[in-house]
Order: structure tokens, then C-alpha cells, then sequence
């Protein structure tokens, strides 16, 4: 897709205009939200363990190169090939040869969001590949050429109806109206290219450094099916996905899916490792793992954002965010959207200036923070990307008048008698500007200040005893 | 005992009755209420906007107003949240200036959590007629850890009919800046709080931050919704 | 430079090796072996907890009632085909038998040598046609009511999967308390991990999606319907004295 982070104001002001958006987002803050919320409650001991969670992922960040390179050992020795990818063009490249060499026809996809973000599926279908996305959800906004708008339900802007017609058009399905008929009919369909097809490309949610593990969480079993029926398997993760061993997969395990969905534990949940066994009657010949950085790196040197890469991409920010809950993903303008697509799509895109904007997109109120499954400072890191972008000459300087506007004030407030004097001005000038202040957040302001009603006070005080 | 009493740029241009209610009910107790008209704005706008020159600026200002080591008290929580958490953050190699940051932060107090957990009061011996309910902003329940003290005072009001409104922990919208940059969000994500507020029944919405209230209070003509808003101080001071 | 040469150095300058932490990974003190065998408590919890996965939990005395309780089951779907892992378990409850005994006809294609499996089209269309998917369950996870399968060459991935409808005979001694206890289980070290299956798969109720206006819809990709015979063997209700 093409980015486009700098339009939250427009795009957010035609998501509240969608009534079938705003449905579905009150289903998100009534459903997913409130089955987090309550999976929490049930869990004993949830803050010690997303204090236990935070702690893995600083560790593995804080020695990425020792268990990148231990991932890639274990990955060998069973079997499997490691790829390693600087950026998204080098990433592309690299699942357009091994299609090529290994004379790939069909590809069927699972959800994965660095699939989106290196923006896989243009390419492969530009170069003659029959590519389906088979995460019903994916596959629904493939077929209509939209972006997901949610880390987790990324067709989730789509009503019944809207899809049925999809289908009929792209599909040449019959009337439905059933989403059960919907998913069948989608069962089907997909059925026969899982069938034939030589290619599963798959994401992963963790791939663990002591085992080679590649771990893959879904409930609707279209990355089982991907990585067990193709003779090929390529997952593509970015490199900040490693744990270092099953005893910190364990923790993370527990909070991914209570934290997405309010699940104890998704339906399927596969640890892969390396490609069929001798005799193994299933599962890929191959196993490729791409190892993306595409900005990451970046992010690791800079120790005031390092945390952003502790994002298990849970989703649950977007759920409880207030603002995402109005705006919807699309707004966000990139593939990560919500609280945590304000952190990551400044720090990650190719035209940092782009997105200048979206960390304002944010009321800053924190709930964020506080269902963060690795407790990253989502707040703080939007004021730190605020900072930057007014400051930082690296990140483009603010418009001018902007950057005058907040000394004019600055230099007001710290003077009485300059604040004093505006304070009067501005309410002898109101009148005039009133009808047209319609955006202001606030109601007229009072008569007479605090200060000067104290001081009038203090003068009768001081008159009626008569000093 | 006397105080500082800190009233920031928007309670001072917006909701003065707030600052004289603050007033009133601290020198009632028997506390000597300072103010000075020196102080204005404690930097947080220019925080959260990036602009650290000017926060700092500002807090250095805020710093040297209240060098005396009295107790500081404030009807907004987000400013009392800005001193305790952020100014030690502005003056990370400056030790003097760090220094009275955290002199301050450890003497700064919200106006509810002053008289409940410092003073240990709760009845005001106030009355209030009218069907109350309270917003938790988010700089103070989720910054401050204030939630309890407010209900705690409200409680003690005679003849006010107290409504808990559902998802009162959630954001009002406004946002400071964010407001601002995206007013239809933020008028939308208002427009909920206005709705459970008339869900609980309530016909004033109080609270502990000032800009939430102005914002709702907005909000709520807007729709034409027959709520107002209200300062916790002057619901304390009688309405 | 390569790609790996870039990234590696890239991260070894942005980390800056003096000043980092201590090398070993913290500590989880939830990551415990299971002390005690499985106890009645944790089959109870088991059962507890599938069937609100929706899965249909059923448990016999042993494998022989195990492989009797799988007829019924059959012939409660009138499954005229199956696609049935050919290991131990299957024969020690006897399954074959029962199938034979019944007229279903097993889909699974013979294995052929080491090393060869059978066609991957021809599998993986058997086992799409088949109506029910017959499998063991290496371990289950009570606090989850999860089944763990584990793949094997008589062991296949697509038994629990293609199949509308998925039958699970899980041993009660199998029974672990928990995620964490299985991750303790599995081999630490790759080059155990080279000499097992290469998929662990955790299955934890039917597939579904809620993709579609965040209505739950059963059976999307994988089976709808998730049947697991427990079947015991003797079971201690103290966790403290293995039976």
C-alpha cells in the first residue's frame, strides 16, 4: 500500500462519517476490549508476568546480534535456511528468487503484517504468481484492494453485506447474508488453492534462538494448512522477533493471545522446526526464515525509543485507545495503526517527515500503557516523537509559524504583565473573533480572572479593616 | 500550616470560582493560602508539544516562585502531574535545578488528595443540591493515582445524589494539543462522556482537571445536553 | 558487505558492546516440570475447559473403551471415511479394528521408505476427504484444555486438520497442568529437537474466525467439530504420590 501517515485529520474525519465503521469500532471496545479486560482479571499474578514479559524482550533486544546469530545456527542444523534482509526491497528480492528457482506457481499467504509492510504481494503478483492471502480477514481486503485496518481483524471496517457483494463480484458467489455461508463459501474457495499450491509464505509471532522454533499463533488454521501442505515455507519476520529460549516463550505465550483476544490460548498455536523429517508424512521440504531489518536497527540505537521493539503486536493498544476506537485503522495512513502505529511508522518509514503528524494523534490519556503487554511507554515515546519532530533537524524542523506560535507563547506566560495584558485584550477582541472560533475546545472565558477577582477581593479585605 | 495555592492559566482565564472555591475551603480548615499572580503556566502545553526550551523555561520560572519549601496546592491535576513526574526530566544536567524539581514534586499536591490524604479530611460540612457525577481524568487517575479522594469528599456532601457513570476512567478527549489538530475526534470521543453521563442520570459533571471539564462542557452544549460542568472545589464550596 | 554483515554490525553499533547488561536471560520462576503425574484434578480441569473451547470431551476406561467410544462417535456423524494416524496408540486401542468393524474406510496412504512420503497431493486430497480426522494426543494441557501433537512419519499434521470433524485420544497420565510445564517437556537443545517430529501443534478448541463483523463463525479453515476421548489408565487423586 502506499503510505500516506500524514492525512489522520481527513481520514479520520471520513472514518466518522462511516456509520458501519463506528459500528464496528464499538464492537471492538465492546467485545475484544472488554474479553482482554476480563482475561486479565482471571489471570493470577498478570503483573508479575508482563513485568516478566518486558524484562525477555529488553534482554533479547539488548543482545540481539548473540541470539540472531544462535536463531540462525539451530535454524541450519535443522535443516532450515536463514535469509537475512536489510531493507524491504532486499526482502522482496529474496522470495521473488526462491519462487523463481523453485518454480513456484501458487502462493497462499497467513496474515503478516511485515508482509504488508515490505508490500510482498504487488511484487509477487507483478511477476505472474497466483497469490492468495487465506486469513479470512486478508483475504476479504485483498479481494477488495484495501489495507487491514487492525493488527488483528484487519477486515474489520467491512460489514456482511459489503463482503457478500465482494464475493459475488470477484467470486461469482450466490447471494449470502449468513457470515457462516460467508466463511464456508471463503473454506471452499481457499480449500482448493491450499491444495495446489507450492509456496506458503507465513509471518511468525516469535521464533526462539536456543530451539530454531519459528512459532505461529491463529484460530482459523489457514497457517497450519500453509506451512503443512506446501513443499515450500518462507517466514518473514522482522529481526526483533527472537526469544532466547522456550522458558521465555512460555511467558510470552500466556500474555499474546489474552492480550489480541481475551484467549487463554489461541486455537492453533504451531512451533515449527525446520522442514519435514524424513518419512514425515507433511509439512514444507524447504524451510527458508527471511530476517528483516528495514529500519530496525535504527530504532535499536536510539535508547530514548528502544522500546518500540518490545511490540509482540498484540493489538491490544488499538483496542483501548480512544482515539483509534473513533479514527479506525486507516487513518494511521500505514500498515501499523493505533497507539502503537504512532510509535512505529515514524521510526520505520522511509519519509520520517511524512508522518509528523501522528504522534498527535493521541490524547496522551495513557490506557495504552496500562494493557501494554511488555509495558512499553507508549506515552512516552509519542512525547519523546513530538520533541524530536519540533526539534531535531534529523527529523525535519516544524513549520515555521508553528515553531513562532509556541515562543510568542511561551514568552506571554512567563511574563504577568504581558499574560495580563493579552488576557484583557483577548476578551475585548472576542466579539470579533467568536463566529469564527467554532473548532475551539473550550467555552468563553470568565469575565474577570482569578487574579484580579483576589486582588480586588485582598483591596476590600484590607478596606474593610479599615488598614 | 500554610500553602501555596497554584492556580494555573486555565482555571485563572476560565473557571476563577474553581480558584476562590479551592480558596475558601483550604482557609476554612485554619491553612494560611498564599498566592502569588507571579505564576501562570507550569510548562505542560510546551511538554507535551515538543517544545522543551519553552517548558523549561517556564518550570524554572515555576521553580523559583515556590523556592520557599511550602506545600503547593493546585485545583488542576495535570499541571501537580507535570511538576511531580516531568520537570526532574527537563533538568537532567542541571543538579541545582533537579534538585528543587524533586523538592517540589515531593511537596506538590492536587487539591482532593491534599485534604484527604494530607489534612485526613473528608467532611466539608457542604451541601449541594443536584445529581452529581465524577469524570477520572486520566492525568489524575491514571497519572496521580486519584480516584478514591474525590468520591471520598463527594460523599460527605449533604443532598447531593451522587451518579457513577459508566467508563468514567475513560478518556474526555480533549488532549491539550490534540484537541486542537483534530477537533472532530475529540468532540466524538466527548460526545460518549456526555452520553453516559446522562445515562447515569446526572446533571453536572465534576471533576479534578479543569481542561476536561471545559472541554465537556463545550461538548455538552453542542448537543444541546442539559449538563454542566463543574469544578470538585465548587461543588465543595456549595455550587 | 552482505545483508547479514550489515544488519549484525548494525546492531553491534547501535548496541555498543561496554555497556551491556548481564549476558544470561532473566529468570521465570512459572517455568516448572510438572512434579506430580497427572491427578483426577487436572482431568476434571481438562474437561472443564475444552468444553468451553466447545470442544465434545469424552473419556473411557481404558484404550479398548476408548476405541469403542470412537465407533459411536463415527457412527453418530455417519462417517463413511477417516484419515487416522497409523501409530501405537492407534493400535493399542484398536482402531483398525474398529474401523474395519464398522465399514469406514481409512484414507491415509500407505507410508512409503524412509524418507519418501506418500505424493503431497495425494495426501493432502485423501485428507481432505475424508469426514473425520482420527489422531492421538501426545500431551493435554489442563489449565487450557489444549491437545499437543506432536508430528511423527505415522503421525501426520493434516489428521487434525483437513478433516471437518477432529477425534483426539488423549491418555489421562498425558495431562500436564499447564503451558509453561509442556515448554519444560520439549527438548531444550536443537539437535534433540532434530531427532523428534518437526511440528509440536497445540490445538485449544475448533477453528474459527470472527472476521465478519466480529461474528464467531466454527470450522473456517481447520474442523468445526473437536471430539478428545481421555481415556485412563490409574490416576492418583494426590498429587504428592504417583499412582
Amino acid at each position: 500500500m502506499k503510505p500516506c501517515p500524514g492525512r489522520f485529520d481527513s481520514l479520520s474525519r471520513k472514518a466518522l462519517e462511516d456509520p458501519h465503521l463506528q459500528e464496528a469500532l464499538r464492537g471492538i471496545d465492546e467485545r475484544l476490549r472488554a474479553m482482554r479486560d476480563a482475561a486479565f482479571q482471571e489471570l493470577p499474578g498478570a503483573e508479575e508476568l508482563r513485568e516478566q514479559a518486558r524484562r525477555i524482550r529488553d534482554h533479547a533486544l539488548d543482545h540481539l546480534d548473540t541470539y540472531l546469530e544462535r536463531l540462525e545456527e539451530n535454524v541450519t542444523r535443522l535443516g532450515g535456511t536463514v535469509h537475512w534482509a536489510e531493507d524491504a526491497a532486499s526482502a522482496r528480492k529474496l522470495v521473488e528468487e526462491l519462487a523463481v528457482s523453485r518454480g513456484v506457481h501458487t502462493v497462499v499467504k497467513g496474515k503478516s503484517m511485515v508482509s504488508e509492510e515490505i508490500g510482498l504481494n504487488d511484487e509477487l503478483e507483478a511477476m505472474g504468481l497466483d497469490v492468495v492471502e487465506t486469513d479470512l480477514g486478508e483475504y476479504i481486503i485483498q479481494l477488495a484492494h484495501e489495507a487491514p485496518s487492525h493488527i488483528v481483524g484487519p477486515a474489520i471496517h467491512k460489514t456482511r453485506n459489503q463482503i457478500a457483494e465482494l464475493f459475488r463480484d470477484k467470486l461469482g458467489a450466490p447471494h449470502m447474508d449468513d457470515p457462516e455461508d460467508i466463511a464456508r463459501f471463503a473454506r471452499e474457495t481457499l480449500r482448493k488453492r491450499f491444495l495446489r499450491a507450492d509456496m506458503g509464505i507465513t509471518g511468525a509471532n516469535f521464533v526462539v534462538a536456543s530451539t530454531g522454533a519459528v512459532v505461529l499463533f491463529e484460530n482459523e488454521g489457514n497457517i497450519r494448512l500453509s506451512t503443512t501442505l506446501p513443499r515450500l515455507h518462507v517466514a518473514i519476520t522482522g529481526i526483533e522477533k527472537v526469544v532466547p529460549t522456550w522458558e521465555d516463550l512460555s511467558v510470552l505465550m500466556q500474555l499474546l493471545p489474552r492480550s489480541a483476544t481475551g484467549q487463554k490460548l489461541s486455537t492453533y498455536v504451531s512451533l515449527l522446526m525446520g522442514p519435514r523429517r524424513a518419512g514425515e508424512p507433511d509439512g514444507a521440504d524447504e524451510f527458508h526464515l527471511v530476517l528483516l531489518d528495514n529500519g530496525r536497527t535504527n530504532i535499536l540505537a536510539d535508547e530514548e525509543f528502544r522500546e518500540s521493539l518490545r511490540c509482540i503486536r498484540c493489538g491490544a493498544c488499538l483496542n483501548t485507545c480512544p482515539v483509534y476506537l473513533k479514527a479506525g485503522g486507516h487513518a494511521y495512513g500505514w500498515v501499523y495503526s493505533g497507539p502503537i502505529g504512532s510509535v512505529l511508522t515514524p521510526q520505520l518509514i522511509q519519509d520520517r517527515r511524512s508522518a509528523s503528524t501522528l504522534p498527535y494523534a493521541t490524547t496522551l490519556c495513557g490506557a495504552c500503557a496500562e494493557v501494554c503487554p511488555v509495558k512499553i511507554d507508549i506515552p512516552r515515546i509519542l512525547t519523546g516523537l513530538r520533541r524530536r519532530y519540533a526539534e531535531d533537524p534529523a527529523w525535519g524542523p516544524a513549520p515555521r509559524i508553528e515553531r513562532g506560535l509556541f515562543r510568542l507563547a511561551g514568552t506571554i506566560l512567563r511574563d504577568r504583565r504581558l499574560y495580563e495584558i493579552t488576557g484583557r485584550t483577548a476578551r475585548r477582541l472576542r466579539p470579533i473573533f467568536e463566529p469564527r472560533l467554532t473548532a475551539s475546545p473550550f467555552p468563553p472565558p470568565a469575565e474577570t480572572p482569578f487574579r484580579h477577582m483576589v486582588s480586588a477581593m485582598a483591596k476590600t479585605e484590607k478596606g474593610g479593616k479599615g488598614e | 500550616m500554610r500553602v501555596h495555592l497554584f492556580i494555573p492559566c486555565l482555571v485563572d482565564q476560565f473557571r476563577p470560582q474553581a480558584g476562590l472555591g479551592a480558596q475558601r475551603i483550604l482557609r476554612s480548615l485554619g491553612i494560611r493560602v498564599d498566592y502569588t499572580p507571579e505564576q501562570i503556566c507550569c510548562g505542560q502545553p510546551f511538554y507535551k508539544s515538543g517544545r522543551i526550551k519553552e517548558a523549561r523555561m517556564l518550570a524554572r520560572k515555576t521553580l523559583q516562585n515556590y523556592r520557599d519549601g511550602r506545600p503547593v496546592v493546585s485545583p488542576s491535576g495535570s499541571c501537580v502531574l507535570m511538576i511531580r513526574r516531568h520537570y526532574e526530566e527537563l533538568f537532567p544536567n542541571e543538579p541545582h535545578l533537579l534538585r528543587r524539581s524533586r523538592h517540589l514534586a515531593a511537596r506538590i499536591y492536587e487539591f482532593s488528595e491534599f485534604l484527604v490524604r494530607v489534612l485526613g479530611v473528608t467532611d466539608l460540612g457542604a451541601s449541594f443540591n443536584g445529581k452529581v457525577t465524577l469524570h477520572d481524568s486520566c492525568q489524575v487517575r491514571r497519572g496521580l493515582g486519584v480516584f478514591q479522594e474525590p468520591r471520598a469528599l463527594l460523599s460527605r456532601v449533604t443532598d447531593l445524589d451522587f451518579r457513577e457513570m459508566a467508563r468514567s476512567d475513560e478518556c474526555c478527549g480533549f488532549g491539550g494539543i490534540f484537541s486542537a489538530k483534530y477537533p472532530r475526534i475529540a468532540e466524538a470521543i466527548a460526545r460518549d462522556k456526555i452520553e453516559n453521563a446522562l445515562a447515569a442520570g446526572a446533571s453536572i459533571v465534576t471533576g479534578c482537571e479543569i481542561s476536561c471539564l471545559l472541554h465537556l462542557e463545550r461538548q455538552a452544549r453542542r448537543m444541546g445536553a442539559p449538563i454542566r460542568t463543574l469544578h470538585l472545589t465548587e461543588i465543595l464550596d456549595g455550587g | 558487505m552482505s545483508d547479514r554483515e550489515l544488519i549484525l554490525s548494525r546492531i553491534r553499533g547501535a548496541l555498543n558492546k561496554a555497556s551491556r547488561p548481564p549476558s544470561t536471560p532473566p529468570v521465570y520462576e512459572g517455568f516448572t516440570s510438572p512434579l506430580a503425574p497427572a491427578t483426577k484434578e487436572m482431568v476434571r480441569m481438562f474437561r472443564k475447559e475444552a468444553e468451553a473451547q466447545d470442544v465434545k470431551v469424552h473419556e473411557a476406561s481404558g484404550p479398548p473403551e476408548a476405541g469403542r467410544t470412537l465407533g459411536i462417535i463415527l457412527k453418530g456423524l455417519r462417517a463413511k471415511t477417516v484419515f487416522a494416524w497409523s501409530d501405537a496408540v492407534m493400535e493399542h486401542a484398536g482402531i483398525p479394528a474398529a474401523l474395519d468393524g464398522l465399514g469406514i474406510r481409512n484414507l491415509t496412504p500407505a507410508s512409503g521408505h524412509q524418507g519418501e512420503a506418500p505424493g503431497r497431493a495425494a495426501l493432502g486430497n485423501s485428507a481432505a476427504l475424508a469426514d473425520a480426522g482420527i489422531t492421538g494426543a501426545d500431551f493435554g494441557l489442563a489449565d487450557t484444555g489444549s491437545l499437543v501433537l506432536l508430528s511423527s512419519p505415522k503421525k501426520s499434521r493434516s489428521a487434525s486438520l483437513l478433516p471437518p470433524v477432529h477425534i483426539a485420544l488423549l491418555p489421562a497420565s498425558r495431562i500436564l497442568p499447564h503451558l509453561p510445564a509442556l515448554l519444560n517437556e520439549l527438548p531444550q537443545d536443537p539437535r534433540a529437537a532434530l531427532d523428534r517430529g518437526s511440528a509440536v501443534t497445540l490445538i485449544t478448541g475448533t477453528s474459527k474466525t470472527a472476521d465478519i463483523e466480529l461474528t464467531l463463525v466454527r470450522g473456517v479453515h481447520g474442523p468445526g467439530e473437536v471430539h478428545v476421548i481421555i481415556y485412563h489408565s490409574e490416576l492418583s487423586d494426590d498429587p504428592e504420590r504417583p499412582a
